[in-house]
């Protein structure tokens, strides 16, 4: 939602201040070229203000948060308050206050004093999770980026060209444990975490260098987890952009999530998840994003009663149980072909879903070195994996669309 | 002293152990060290044999030597003629049996268990027990007169009881010759003399031989047939116990600054004499038990002295001293300690 | 062999029956005994779920844990003996380190693209090529102790090389975790918890006769082991070679343990509390009785740990070493406790 409310305020305020004097209007008409007109039309994606006006409304374009349950925001004229619900796993709020650069420090009390405060719009971020890099590829402001955890696992090419310019430093190669010294003498104007929590970002954010938390997986529904788009907007001042493409992306999402759900049950497949490990099933939880998304996809989940919210254990025998007669089976991987499946595990062959040859991964667009950009952009584009999951659960359905990511395991 | 003549020059009975020229000591990478050198020995089947020596001198090495648990520098032994170097192990512990010092801990097992053990060179594979097996094992437990220990906890045992139960398993190996490394070092006097005196009879009753190294001189000289005495130098003076004291060995051997052996009661005594000569009136039991209460006060007891000699009349009742300058008697012999004690502190 | 002796043994057995039935109908999800009965005679559609999950999940899970018990605790009971050390186990001698080891490096190391190449042409996946880098690993390690200890002749020092061995392979294998991703180490926790539920019927085929064969070899070694427990000295007197029976004591026991490692993860406590468990049970050192006393013991209790790790249910699955662990912890006291001397004193 954009509200256009500044341009009437502006337009009261001029008539109130015509009898002031021309001559002050003239002089502030003259310097005009480097002045920010009070009446901004959009937020300012680069650059600060040079003469601060109290009572301008540095934020006309402003987001709304519809899908996603673990941020949210307020604006005020200068600044804005940033609330992560969650910011890791179990972990308590975070609130940041993001200061249109150029304005003073707003006046603050209580908790909010001593929140985080971050200088908007950034010019250089470092960034942990490559699936946040994917968020500013989408934005169109990789332009900002300075610094990523690890060079070598990069899929996106637009971020892999910036890296190649050299304008990139890596700052956790190594178990991806965070080297301190590298953040703090690049001094970026924001790094942003994994939504992990760590002693070692204690240690920067008392260095200088702004620490916030992305924590979009702990997200449930993949709707919300693509908001997150607008999450790094809020950074970048680019609400406006965030706003369509989030928009654009979520009608289509909704054209398929109305229709397919809506097939009978009959023709609504019974899926399974996940692969073993000596004996032990890893599937998606009950309440995790996957779960959400085979729901949107018209099909029925066998843990849909489960309570996890990312990944779950159970037992081989408890997978057999409630799976043996699954439709389809999504979201394993690392398998070469269904023979070499049952080399690993021989107790496979139990599963309808694989004798049949419904078996699909998302590894489609694998490269031979291992690296999936899957994991990168699937995040904004939950449109793109429903539409592959309604093909795969009701292929008369959707019978234009060419899969994204997804692939079923060859029989050999 | 001549070392003993090897039996083979008087008989051609077939020694139970002999060793030629043999040489005991350690090897280490770069050299050898030998403790004892050109060691010829012979044992006869039914003999008890005792090795003697001081501290250190090597008994033990030799022992092990003869037992095959360390090898010969050179020379070679032979156990019933056949060359130890030829024998394996397991062949030979069924000639050979061996009673060492250390304390053996093993928890819950059974006295008939470990003598059971003894039939490890014997016993088929998981170490099965016959019935000609168990017959043995009851011998074995008979001889050494442990038939009540029999179902007790051996861990439970009394030093001497466990001793002689070690014996009974090297028995029940059905040895021609048992070799103990100082069995009795760690008993009490009366275990000792049962040890020693359990060793005599078995030796007497079957043509087991017997090599026993001990500390205890006295309790060697009265039981054994064969005496290995080591002297200082690493010489070996071999013989019946009375041939060796007559030779003067033991004397060498053992005496010190403060001990001297007295060949006639083949014993040591405590040197005296640093304060005078003394003469005991009276006979038997009573006038020795004064003559040893002299000797410890310091008295040379002699048969018959000049007047300078501290004469003590020893008595039915106890003992009456009359000297120059006092006289004494009393009942026991704590109270004639004491009034020589007493006169020392006079004179 | 005393009559209590062999009350004992019987009641082992029975009571090895009656957990073996146990392990059968309990798993995560409930199946009537009625059904798991059906489902071993054969007498149901082999497609069955409940089918399949009896003959292809927990059956071949039991089986795994009697065997690995057993080898266990027979390794257990030679390495006790031999060293004469109450608290020595089957991978004294850095077994289980050289284990961690072989496994770290296929899945963490940087090795892990050229391990998985190696094991692809080798025609080896996933779980196999971890068994085979543990038996490597282990082997390795093995070896080296075996050849530096060759010319030690005090056994209390031979364990002591072992430990130092052991902790030096593991540091090596704490840098390969500190310097790994997430992911793989997720993978590498989940190695070391230990598991019966990873040997399928088909990994059986090998699994079974090493360890069936390697606990027929140990128990070989009774008459030596009796031997042993008067010390090498005594033991040498009485006609045992020791330094071969030490040698080849110490490399079937590591052996077991390096095979059961492999397969099974790393399974801590059994091989010392099950020996331990045994002597208090029967009140005899005597091998001849305490060897198939571990052997029925060992099996039980490993089915029994099976058993209590699915306690929690729908919740998940505890860890089996942490389950051997708090089940062994507790027992070896009290019998050490109870036997006022404790195993080996003095």
């Amino acid at each position: 939602m954009v509200r256009v409310a500044g341009i009437t305020a502006m337009a009261a305020r001029c008539a109130s201040c015509a009898c002031l004097g021309a001559i002050a209007l003239c002089g502030l008409i003259a310097t005009a070229p480097t002045l920010e007109s009070r009446s901004a039309a959009s937020n300012l994606t680069r650059g600060c203000v040079e003469t601060f006006d109290a009572t301008a409304d540095y934020f006309p374009d402003k987001l709304a948060i519809e899908d996603a349950a673990n941020f949210s925001v307020e604006y005020r004229r200068s600044y804005k308050v940033v609330t992560v619900k969650e910011a890791y796993a179990g972990g308590p709020a975070e609130r940041y206050v993001l200061v249109q650069c150029g304005a003073p420090a707003p006046h603050l009390t209580g908790e909010l004093a001593r929140a985080q405060v971050v200088t908007v719009p950034i010019a250089s971020l470092f960034v942990f999770s490559t699936t946040h890099l994917s968020l500013l590829v989408d934005l169109e402001r990789v332009d900002v980026l300075t610094g990523v955890a690890q060079r070598d696992v990069v899929m996106s090419p637009e971020v892999q060209s910036r890296i190649k310019a050299g304008a990139v430093a890596e700052f956790a190669k190594a178990g991806l444990v965070i080297d301190v010294e590298r953040v703090v003498t690049a001094r970026p104007s924001l790094l942003m975490a994994g939504g992990t929590s760590s002693a070692t970002l204690a240690v920067i954010r008392n260095a200088g260098v702004p620490v916030v938390a992305n924590a979009e997986w702990l997200e449930p529904t993949a709707l919300g987890r693509a908001e997150w788009l607008k999450y790094m907007a809020l950074f970048l001042n680019e609400e406006r952009k965030a706003h369509m493409l989030y928009g654009a992306m979520k009608d289509r999402y909704r054209s398929l999530s109305t229709r397919a759900p809506q097939r009978p049950d009959a023709e609504r497949p019974l899926v399974m998840t996940g692969r073993s490990t000596r004996g032990m099933f890893t599937i998606a939880g009950g309440r995790s994003y996957v779960a959400a998304l085979i729901k949107d996809a018209g099909g029925r989940y066998a843990w849909a009663d489960n309570t996890a919210v990312g990944a779950a254990s159970v037992d081989l025998e408890a997978q057999i149980q409630r799976a043996a007669n699954a439709d389809v089976w999504i979201n394993g991987g690392g398998w070469k072909n269904l023979a070499v499946m049952l080399e690993d595990e021989p107790r496979y062959a139990a599963f309808k879903a694989y004798r049949q040859g419904q078996v699909w991964v998302y590894e489609l667009r694998e490269t031979p070195t291992g690296g999936n950009d899957y994991w990168s952009r699937s995040v904004t584009h939950p449109d793109l994996v429903l539409a592959d999951l309604v093909k795969i659960f009701h292929p008369k359905l959707t019978p234009d669309h060419a899969f994204e990511w997804y692939k079923p395991v060859p029989a050999r | 002293m001549t070392p003993y003549a090897a039996p083979a020059l008087c008989a051609d009975v077939e020694l139970a152990l002999r060793t030629r020229d043999l040489a005991v000591g350690y090897r280490t990478r770069r050299s050898r060290r030998a403790v004892l050198e050109h060691v010829n020995l012979g044992v006869r089947a039914g003999e008890l044999v005792c090795l003697l020596g001081p501290n250190g001198i090597g008994k033990s090495t030799l022992l092990r030597t003869l037992a095959k648990m360390q090898p010969a520098l050179w020379g070679s032994v032979e156990l019933g003629g056949a060359d130890l170097r030829s024998i394996t192990h397991a062949e030979l512990a069924r000639r050979l049996g061996v009673v060492l010092t250390e304390r053996i801990v093993v928890e819950a097992l059974p006295v008939r268990r470990i003598v059971e053990l003894g039939r490890y060179p014997h016993s088929g594979w998981f170490g099965r027990i016959t019935d000609r097996d168990r017959r043995v094992v009851d011998w074995a437990i008979d001889a050494v007169g442990a038939r009540q220990l029999a179902d007790r906890d051996f861990s439970r045992l009394s030093d001497g009881e466990r001793q002689r139960v070690m014996i009974a398993r090297a028995l029940a190996q059905e040895p021609v010759l048992l070799v103990l490394d100082e069995p009795t070092a760690f008993l009490d006097v009366p275990s000792r003399v049962e040890v020693m005196g359990l060793l005599r009879q078995l030796t007497r009753e079957g043509p087991l031989a017997v090599v026993v190294s001990t500390h205890d001189l006295e309790l060697a000289l009265r039981t054994a047939d064969l005496v290995w005495l080591v002297m200082p130098g690493g010489e070996m003076t071999t013989g019946a116990p009375e041939d060796v004291v007559l030779s003067g060995g033991l004397a060498q051997a053992f005496e010190g600054r403060h001990i001297r052996f007295h060949p006639e009661e083949r014993s040591f005594r405590l040197l005296t004499g640093d304060r005078g000569e003394a003469v005991v009136r009276g006979s038997g039991l009573r006038a020795a038990l004064v003559a040893a209460v002299l000797e410890r006060e310091g008295y040379a007891v002699v048969a018959a002295s000049d007047e300078s000699a501290l004469s003590v009349e020893a008595h039915e009742c106890g003992w009456h001293v009359l000297t120059d300058d006092g006289e004494g008697n009393g009942a026991d012999y704590a109270s004639l300690a004491a009034f020589l004690r007493g006169r020392r502190a006079v004179a | 062999m005393t009559k209590r002796e062999v009350v004992i043994l019987v009641g082992l057995v029975v009571a090895l029956s009656v957990v073996f039935v146990l392990s059968l109908a309990l798993g995560s999800t409930p199946i009537p005994l009625r059904r798991v009965v059906l489902a071993l005679m054969g007498a149901s559609p082999h497609d069955e779920a409940s089918v399949i999950v009896v003959t292809a999940i927990r059956l071949p899970r039991s089986v795994t844990a009697m065997l690995a018990g057993a080898s266990l605790g027979i390794a257990g009971l030679q390495m006790q003996t031999l060293f004469r050390n109450p608290l020595a186990d089957p991978f004294a001698l850095g077994i289980s380190s050289g284990a961690s080891l072989g496994v770290a490096l296929v899945v963490l190391g940087s090795g892990y693209g050229a391990a998985a190449a190696f094991g692809t042409a080798m025609g080896m996946r996933g779980d196999a090529l971890i068994t085979a880098a543990a038996i490597v690993g282990a082997a390795l390690v093995l070896g080296l102790v075996l050849v530096v200890s060759s010319r030690i002749a005090n056994p209390t020092t031979v364990l002591i090389l072992g430990l130092m061995f052991g902790y030096a392979v593991s540091a090596i294998v704490t840098v390969l975790v500190g310097a790994s991703q997430p992911e793989r180490l997720q993978q590498w926790a989940q190695w070391g918890f230990g598991s019966f539920s990873g040997v399928t019927w088909q990994r059986l085929q090998l699994f079974g006769p090493l360890t069936f064969f390697g606990v027929l070899i140990a128990s070989a070694t009774t008459k030596q082991l009796n031997a042993l427990l008067l010390g090498e000295n005594y033991a040498r007197s009485m006609g045992l070679a020791v330094r071969r029976a030490r040698l080849l004591t110490m490399l079937g026991a590591s052996v077991l343990g390096a095979v059961v490692t492999a397969f099974c993860g790393p399974i801590s406590f059994l091989g010392i509390a099950v020996p331990h468990l045994c002597r208090g049970l029967l009140g005899t050192s005597d091998h001849r009785v305490l060897v198939p006393a571990v052997v029925l013991m060992g099996s039980a209790v490993a089915l029994v740990a099976q058993i209590v790790s699915l306690l929690p249910g729908n919740a998940g699955v505890l860890p089996l070493n942490a389950v051997t662990s708090l089940m062994g912890a507790p027992i070896v006291v009290a019998v050490l406790l109870r036997s006022r001397r404790g195993a080996f004193a003095g």
